[in-house]
């Protein structure tokens, strides 16, 4: 099966699309067996009726695509804001474990220590766990 | 971002076309709408750099290619995009032209949605086998093979119809 397309069919489309008919390539037209093909679907496609009612007008897109646009945006700083708070929230928690460093260390090697004293030490853990739950589950949803 | 103006014109320009267009390929005026619809927003929200017309369109039938292709191997697996006789094509001017619906509309009716869209892009919309290549995302080469094929079926359909050149 040829399937190798006459090279003017191109030509030939757009001057039925325009109504602007070179002679020459009229000819063509009508003597090339391949354009006449396309000159046949073309014609039957291009005569098909066009859409008379729009689904809506261009101002409705308008603001849509700036309300996305908009919102977008927000979610962004959503992003960036709860970044921060997490990092925040690290931090935090790092100054907490530097700060009772002795507690920490003594907790770690010697397997217990007393619950009053490590009391900061979880609360701070405590917190840091649940900002990463909640900020991780907008994250996923963002 | 392009500014209201522009946009209005563009929509103007294009509008009528595209709906046209995803209504033959769609098969569902309600799928064609939101394609639409959709369409033109990404075309608002793309950063193309410096866009002429011809781009802006090109890229906004692109775009409602691509959707209207997802859109449908998302909801119907059981039939393949390439698939033929898949669905009515939806015509609001059955009371306006009642022959051309029946020759051509009803011959498109009988072509895989892939087969709609190529005919339409290269002889409705005017589009080169390199731009169509783009827009539905295969070979170049793949896009003169596929054309033949289509524009041989609808020929196929067409005669068996007896629609003659010109009608």
């Amino acid at each position: 099966m040829n399937t190798q397309p006459c090279p003017r069919e191109h030509d030939v489309v757009l001057a039925l699309k325009s109504g602007n008919w070179a002679s020459e390539l009229h000819s063509h037209s009508e003597s090339c067996p391949f354009c006449r093909e396309t000159v046949t679907v073309a014609t039957a496609l291009q005569h098909v009726p066009g859409e008379t009612v729009l689904p809506v007008s261009y101002r409705i897109l308008w603001l849509r695509a700036q309300f996305t646009r908009k919102h977008e945006r927000l979610s962004q700083l959503d992003r960036i804001t709860l970044v921060g708070v997490f990092a925040v929230a690290l931090i935090g928690f790092a100054g907490v474990v530097f700060w009772k460093w002795p507690l920490v260390h003594a907790w770690f090697t010697n397997g217990s220590s007393e619950p009053v004293s490590n009391l900061p030490l979880y609360i701070a853990a405590g917190c840091a766990a649940l900002v990463w739950f909640l900020t991780e589950e907008v994250l996923r949803e963002n | 971002m392009m500014d209201e103006e522009r946009f209005k014109v563009f929509y103007e320009q294009t509008s009528k076309p595209l709906l046209s267009y995803l209504l033959r390929v769609a098969g569902e005026k309600a799928i064609a709408d939101d394609v639409f619809q959709e369409s033109y927003v990404r075309v608002l929200q793309s950063d193309l750099k410096e866009p002429t017309d011809a781009k802006l369109k090109s890229y906004l039938f692109t775009t409602a290619t691509n959707l209207i292709r997802d859109h449908w191997r998302r909801t119907k697996r059981d039939v393949q995009w390439e698939s033929e006789g898949v669905g009515d094509i939806p015509s609001r001017h059955e009371e306006r032209n009642m022959s051309t619906r029946h020759s051509v509309e009803g011959a498109l009716e009988q072509l895989s949605p892939q087969h709609r869209s190529l005919l339409w892009l290269a002889y409705v919309e005017g589009y080169d086998h390199k731009e169509i290549a783009t827009m539905l995302s295969v070979k170049e080469k793949s896009v003169r093979v596929l054309l033949f094929r289509a524009k041989q079926k609808l020929l196929g359909i067409l005669n068996a119809m007896g629609v003659r050149k010109g009608e």
